[in-house]
């Protein structure tokens, strides 16, 4: 492990996260959005991992754990929401959301 | 031995964040994600991080996946046709995304980092030993909100079923 | 019994018997309540003085304080309240409302011994309202009868003024220390002292205020022997005495001189009444007038002695002359209130007689009487005070001697037109037999009126009820009481004998009683105007403020509208130039910027990832700025 091979892998991460942004910039479905929100946390996740193999005390690892957790309550609130919002208006794609609250 | 493993796990990255990039079908969309998890999963272990590449498995690879799959097959209507999505701001999202990629690539390429290597150490019994000295609160928290998280989403979903 | 249980009894047994009685309409119960109270002040009068204080705001401790002179007065209250509660009871018998009438009696006897436990002045002042209220409902009782409500009204008006001194004056003491009767030490200032006697003149119907008691006789006749003889007037002199030792000099003058005046013109006034009731209220007057005569002097003693003897005898009569209308009222459709009316009622209704003669001659002064001795007592406080103060201030004893005489003779007179000679109207033949609801009252009342119960002398002017007050001034001379006690008796006997010569069964001003006197006398029968005084001082308040309101109307309005016309003109001037001058720049600016938020807003859309896409670019440009710049 040098600062070269750390190099490639920020590479890595940085085309992960930049991947997720355009899917979340351009895909419609909100599950798609979801799975672009999932790769831009992954990029993040990786660049702690790779400089986590720099520090004694693990802290870039242990962040990532937290942060894959909090990832999953993320995903079930995230989906138990889009649920509740296609059961009232029938509506999956984001643009088609223009209105908040009670229709 | 290890270079080449690097190179296939990449490559697998690659490939599955293609497709997720290319394809309109959600639900191939979705074992893209999977597929591109494993392969970051891979990785963590090359960089010699196995409690995150398990749990990376565990919670990504074999949750969110899975509640990804289900999502999309009560959000749409089901009728043997495929699940598709549209895509809108093409053009403007894709030219916002090159330029954040090669502008973070630049900056990579610039910066010189000081750095040495740790010296190895048991990372697993370090990682649970500092989970619940150092970061005891941390964990407590983190446990208690994915208890909430996961009663909260019930309780919507519930609310959803009920309506 | 503790304190607070037997003032609670005394105080409050009578209003909550007035109030179950207007409840369950039962007259007995306040009967009962009213034997409750007299029971405990009976013990009051045998047990040492009780305090209850309790703190109303900082520095005001509402305090009632029972002493010996409170106690003995507030059996004397409620003892007569119970007797007049007794003759009420068959007296309204057939009314409508008497339940009304017992619930008001017993809001009056509850005030009334409220007034006599307080302490503090403004506690005091509470109750003299409450006193002054219930005795404005107790007048206007009949309220749908002719010219009733308006003369409740007048009552109750005039004593308002008084009040209105009163206050004053407790506020000016406020201002000056201490309010509690029983923590005065020092003398008081001439302005808060002639106050407070004023408002003691209001309710104690003294010049100029003595109008409204006249007025008042159109309550039921009870009611006026309880309130406007007995009780409610006296309590002018009750704070009189009171607080007799802290008042000015000068204002004690005052006080002297008002009350001799009082007594005089209340006497020369029933001299020429035809209404019988107008005769006891002139001659109440009259008596009033020596109490504080008597408070002025510095025999403030004497005061408390009459005070007492004369609500016995007061009281009596008033109830006397109820038997008597109640009477007239039943055989007879003429006013049963008009002397005019009477005579020879001696056989027909002789228990009243005979009581009606006991009181009389107390009144009178006659010897082996109360009221001989309590108005000795007045007389020579006077002549002591007047050895003091020089030769003019004989006229105070002088006008007291004077006035003894003009009572006998009015006392004579009305006995002798009322009870001797014969029926003046047909239908006076069905002899009258009283009910014990009548007998009991008048006889214990006419007892009262013994000398037996003051002193074992009967011309001692000292009894056991002078030891309850300090001696303000120094006894005279034996030689000199001896010679005013013989000039008195002397006085009275002569009007007794005068009264007689005039007025005897078959002389002509007792046969043709209606003619003489109406157009001669006018004057005095009318009570020298004083009522209509107290009119023409309202109508003239009232033309004061027509004018002043015309005044109002036209100058102070003109002016006014005027400079609503200009201030108008002079706004339109303005709002032109606000909209050309002041709104234009405004507008300008205005339309400028809903132009530029317009154009501002075509850019952002109603979709989110539009929006999500424009903040990258953001993100992106301030990452361009940091790499290359």
């Amino acid at each position: 492990m040098n600062e070269t091979m750390l190099t490639y892998y920020l590479y890595l991460a940085a085309f992960l996260f930049s991947s997720g942004t355009y899917v979340v910039l351009t895909k419609r479905s909100a599950i798609f959005v979801l799975i672009g929100v999932e790769l831009m946390l992954n990029g993040a996740n990786v660049v702690l991992a790779a400089f986590s193999q720099f520090d004694a005390g693990l802290k870039g690892q242990i962040f990532a754990i937290f942060a894959v957790v909090l990832t999953v309550c993320e995903v079930s609130i995230a989906l138990a929401i889009l649920l509740n919002i296609y059961r009232k208006t029938k509506a999956s794609n984001l643009d088609e959301l223009t209105e908040v609250g009670n229709p | 031995m290890i270079i080449a493993i690097q190179v296939f796990l990449v490559l697998m990255v690659l490939m599955g964040v293609s497709i997720i990039v290319l394809s309109r079908n959600i639900i191939h969309a979705a074992y893209a994600l999977c597929l591109t998890l494993i392969g970051i999963a891979g990785i963590y272990v090359v960089l010699m991080s196995e409690l995150l590449a398990v749990v990376q498995i565990m919670l990504y690879a074999g949750g969110v996946v899975i509640l990804l799959a289900f999502g999309v097959m009560m959000t749409n209507r089901l009728r043997g046709e495929k699940v598709l999505s549209g895509s809108n701001n093409k053009v403007f999202g894709g030219i916002l995304s090159l330029s954040l990629f090669s502008g973070l690539v630049y900056a990579i390429s610039k910066t010189t980092f000081n750095i040495t290597t740790a010296g190895e150490t048991d990372q697993i019994r370090q990682i649970g030993v500092s989970f619940l000295t150092e970061h005891i609160v941390a964990f407590e928290l983190i446990a208690f909100i994915l208890l909430i998280a996961l009663v909260g989403a019930a309780y919507l979903a519930k609310m959803a079923a009920d309506e | 019994m503790s304190p607070i249980i037997s003032i609670i009894l005394v105080l409050l047994a009578p209003l909550i018997g007035g109030v179950l009685t207007f409840i369950l309409k039962k007259s007995a119960v306040s009967i009962a309540s009213l034997s409750i109270a007299f029971l405990t002040s009976m013990l009051l009068v045998f047990s040492s003085e009780l305090v209850i204080a309790f703190e109303w705001l900082p520095g005001y401790e509402l305090s009632l304080r029972i002493d010996a002179v409170a106690s003995i007065l507030i059996a004397l209250v409620s003892f007569i309240s119970l007797l007049v509660h007794v003759f009420s009871l068959e007296y309204m018998k057939e009314e409508q409302g008497k339940h009304r009438y017992f619930a008001k009696l017993g809001l009056f006897t509850f005030s009334m011994i409220g007034l006599l436990t307080a302490d503090h002045l403004i506690l005091l002042f509470v109750f003299w309202e409450l006193v002054g209220l219930s005795s404005y409902l107790l007048i206007g009782f009949w309220y749908g009868k002719d010219g009733v409500p308006a003369s409740a009204r007048l009552a109750f008006m005039v004593n308002r003024v008084a009040d209105v001194a009163l206050l004053a004056g407790i506020l000016i003491l406020d201002f000056t220390g201490e309010l509690s009767i029983s923590a005065f030490d020092k003398q008081w200032l001439f302005l808060p002292s002639i106050l407070i006697a004023i408002g003691a003149f209001g309710k104690s119907a003294q010049l100029p205020f003595s109008g409204w008691l006249t007025k008042a006789m159109v309550g039921p006749t009870p009611v006026s022997a309880l309130i406007h003889a007995a009780t409610m007037v006296t309590a002018g002199v009750y704070l009189l005495f009171r607080v007799a030792p802290f008042l000015h000099p000068a204002a004690l003058m005052v006080i002297a001189l008002v009350g001799i005046l009082t007594a005089f013109y209340g006497a020369l006034c029933a001299l020429f009444q035809h209404d019988i009731k107008k005769v006891l209220a002139y001659s109440t007057i009259s008596q009033l007038g020596y109490m504080v005569m008597g408070v002025g002097v510095g025999g403030a003693d004497a005061s408390l002695f009459h005070l007492f003897t004369h609500a016995f005898f007061k009281a009596g009569m008033f109830l006397g002359a109820g038997a008597i209308i109640h009477y007239l009222h039943q055989v007879s459709d003429k006013d049963p209130q008009d002397m005019r009316n009477m005579g020879g009622l001696r056989n027909l209704m002789p228990w009243t007689y005979r009581t009606f003669m006991m009181c009389g001659l107390a009144l009178a002064g006659i010897p082996f009487f109360s009221g001989f001795m309590s108005k000795e007592g007045i007389l020579i406080a006077g002549w002591a005070w007047a050895e003091q103060h020089g030769t003019w201030a004989y006229l105070v004893p002088d006008l007291g001697l004077i006035t003894a005489f003009l009572t006998a003779l009015y006392v004579g007179r009305m006995m002798l037109l009322v009870f001797w000679g014969e029926p003046r109207i047909a239908g006076f033949k069905t002899k009258f037999t009283e009910g014990f609801g009548f007998r009991i009252p008048l006889t214990i009342l006419a007892l009262g009126a013994l000398w037996v119960f003051y002193s074992w002398s009967p011309f001692s002017h000292y009894s056991w009820l002078n030891a309850l007050l300090p001696q303000g001034i120094e006894p005279v001379s034996d030689s000199a009481s001896m010679i005013i006690m013989f000039l008195s008796i002397l006085l009275a006997l002569a009007g007794m004998v005068l009264a007689y010569s005039f007025f005897k069964p078959g002389s002509s001003y007792s046969s043709s009683y209606g003619k003489y006197e109406v157009e001669r006398f006018r004057l005095a029968l009318n009570g020298f105007l004083l009522v209509r005084s107290y009119e023409k001082i309202g109508s003239g308040i009232e033309q004061l403020s027509q004018s002043t309101f015309k005044v109002d109307q036209r100058v102070i309005d003109g002016t006014i509208h005027l400079l609503g016309v200009w201030t108008v003109v002079l706004s339109k001037i303005i709002s032109l130039i606000d909209r050309f001058i002041v709104d234009g720049p405004i507008d300008l600016f205005g339309q400028i910027s809903s132009f530029i938020g317009s154009r501002l807003a075509s850019l952002s859309s109603r979709d989110s990832q539009t929006q999500l896409a424009w903040l990258v670019l953001g993100v992106i440009l301030i990452l361009t700025w940091i790499l290359f710049l």
